[in-house]
Parts: structure tokens; C-alpha cells; sequence
């Protein structure tokens, strides 16, 4: 028999020990394989026009970071103050409404603290100014004072030395 | 598709680094196909299988920085969407309240009327026959007859032996040419 000169000298070629035992039978199967299925691997299974252009575009929007949300309401207390709010915005809503509160139905104590208090912008002599001469004169017919008192004022607001220029 | 190919171990090195948009692109176009082919082989259906390859790669994007290296990536890959592939079959048959196999037999009546599926008798009847299979010779024959993966890559894949894997291969195309003669 004539040597191949092809396979090198310095390499030995090996196969596993079985491998002719059922080589036949395995090549058998294969062509018959092939004949019914055809040599060509296809399946059938089709894929929509452009689909694997675009796949990579859809991942790349799925896997974008988002964008970090700064939470306005981060403490508790806004929390708790918002909920307030709400409740009496709430309260406010379903509460009937009162009629308006006449002028008259005030309480002239009220009214006089409101004066002293509340409204520091008013000075006595910006409410004297409100008053005609009649109504001031009526007033000083209403308003009595003791000696005592009216000295005490005048102590408490006038100046010595205005007194001893006029 | 890309036209520059790197090398596996560059695009692992990149994709490591952040932000990774641009390796992770990539790595999409570079496996989406491969990827796509192995899942529609077990779901069947194009619009579960889109679903199932999202899944697959946000998976890896969520999961490449703790990937060691210990295995391939096309191994990980793989490995990933068969998961995900199982995954998404089981939870259908829970939802059908029917067997996995009772699914298969469904999913492929819903092929016959399938604008995404123009295979002829015989294609059908291969998708019958492949389903009688044993799951894991099932998985075997798929990945070598369909995906053209070498033993090789399929050792590492199904953690198995070369020899093991070429013997289930051998006795799936069996069954498969016996069943085929045999309707």
C-alpha cells in the first residue's frame, strides 16, 4: 500500500476507541435525516421587516438612566404642614358659610381693642381727626372723667418744661 | 449590523467601564440575533419571544458589572435568555393551568396561523417531533441543528461533556427521523 505523504511524520493522529463501532449506523441516520428534512436548515419562522435594525434602539431607551427626581416635600414637617392645610382648606369647603356680621353687632370692647391693639397705624388724634366738632363735642358730654384721672393723663403725656413755656 | 467586530474581551473591558452606553449597543447588535433565534426556537411566537429578549438584555445590563469572566460571554448570554425562555414557558403553562407539554402542543397549533410562520408540513411536523423529545435533548438538537452551535460551545453552555452532548445529539435526530417517518 502506498504511504500518504500528506499527514506529517511527527503527529499521530488518534481516534476515540468506538468511534468505527457505530460510525454506519450514526452516518445512516443523518442521511436519512436529510432526506426527509433537505439539506437547508430552515425553519419557517419569520421575523417583522427591520426588526433587528431597530431592537437595539428599543434596549438603549429601556435600559437609559433616568433622569434623578429632586423630592420637593423631603422632611417630615412639610409633610405635616401640607396635611394641615389641607385639612382645614377642607373644613373650609364644607363648613356652611355664617351670614355677614353687621357693624352694630360687634361688642364696643371689641371694637376698642381692635383700636389699641391690633391697628398700631391709628393714632388718637388720626381717630380724632374721623370726628366732626359735633360728634367730638357729643363725646365730651358722654365721658366723664374723675380729677384724679385726667391728672394722671396729663402727667404720664405732657412734658414739664411744655408746660412751663405755655 | 455592525460593521466592526471586536474582540470579546475589549467589549467585556468597555462594558465594565461607565457609562457604558455605547459597548452595551454593541453587545446588543452583536448577540440580538443569535440571542433571538435560541428563544423563538422555544417560545415560538415573535411577540413573546421580543418580549423575552428585552428581558434577556436588560438582565445583562443590570448584571454585565458583576459578570467575573469565569465563564464566556456568549456562554452567559446563552445561559441568561435559556433561563429567561424557561421562565416565560412556565409561567404560561401556570397561567393556562395546563403542563408544559400541553403548552408545546398549543404553541405549535398556533403556528399553523401565525402571519410570522411560513414553514410547510414538514417544518410543522419538525416542530412536533422536537417537542416529543426529552427537555434536555430537546435543548441539545435545537442549539446544534438551528443555532449551528459546535460542541464545543455547548459543553461550556450546558456544563456537559463533548461526548455526552454528541450522543444526545445523535439519539435526538433518531427519534426525530423515526418520528417523522413513522406520520
Amino acid at each position: 500500500m502506498k504511504k500518504n505523504n500528506d499527514i506529517p511524520k511527527d503527529i499521530n493522529y488518534n481516534v476515540p476507541d468506538d468511534y468505527f463501532i457505530d460510525f454506519q449506523e450514526r452516518l445512516q441516520v443523518q442521511i436519512e435525516f436529510e432526506e426527509l428534512l433537505g439539506s437547508k436548515r430552515e425553519t419557517g419562522f419569520k421575523v417583522p421587516d427591520g426588526y433587528f435594525d431597530s431592537f437595539a434602539n428599543k434596549i438603549e431607551i429601556q435600559t437609559k438612566p433616568e433622569p434623578k427626581v429632586i423630592t420637593l416635600y423631603k422632611n417630615k414637617w412639610a409633610y405635616a404642614i401640607a396635611g394641615v392645610a389641607a385639612i382645614v382648606l377642607f373644613l373650609f369647603l364644607i363648613l356652611p358659610k355664617e351670614t355677614q356680621i353687621s357693624f352694630e353687632s360687634i361688642e364696643n370692647d371689641s371694637i376698642a381693642e381692635y383700636l389699641e391693639i391690633d391697628n398700631s397705624l391709628l393714632s388718637e388724634y388720626d381717630l380724632g381727626a374721623l370726628l366732626t366738632d359735633e360728634e367730638f363735642d357729643d363725646l365730651s358730654n358722654t365721658i366723664q372723667f374723675e380729677d384724679s384721672e385726667l391728672i394722671d393723663y396729663l402727667d404720664i403725656t405732657t412734658d414739664q418744661y411744655d408746660l412751663m413755656i405755655q | 449590523m455592525i460593521d466592526t467586530q471586536i474582540t470579546e474581551n475589549q467589549l467585556l473591558e468597555d462594558l465594565k467601564k461607565k457609562p457604558n452606553h455605547s459597548a452595551f449597543n454593541i453587545l446588543v447588535q452583536q448577540y440580538q440575533e443569535r440571542l433571538y433565534w435560541h428563544i423563538r426556537h422555544m417560545v415560538k411566537n415573535h411577540e413573546d419571544t421580543d418580549d423575552v429578549l428585552q428581558n434577556v438584555f436588560i438582565k445583562v445590563h443590570r448584571s454585565i458589572g458583576n459578570f467575573k469572566g469565569d465563564s464566556k460571554l456568549y456562554t452567559w448570554l446563552y445561559r441568561i435568555a435559556t433561563n429567561e425562555a424557561l421562565t416565560f414557558l412556565n409561567k404560561r403553562a401556570k397561567q393556562y393551568q395546563i403542563s408544559s407539554e400541553a403548552l408545546q402542543d398549543r404553541l405549535i397549533d398556533s403556528l399553523e396561523s401565525d402571519s410570522y410562520f411560513e414553514g410547510d408540513e414538514i417544518q410543522l411536523k419538525l416542530q412536533r417531533a422536537i417537542q416529543s423529545l426529552p427537555e434536555k435533548q430537546q435543548s441539545v438538537f435545537r442549539m446544534k441543528y438551528f443555532d449551528d452551535i459546535t460542541y464545543e460551545q455547548l459543553s461550556e453552555i450546558t456544563d456537559t461533556s463533548v461526548g455526552a452532548l454528541k450522543s444526545s445529539y445523535h439519539i435526538a435526530t433518531k427519534k426525530i427521523t423515526e418520528f417523522l417517518k413513522n406520520i
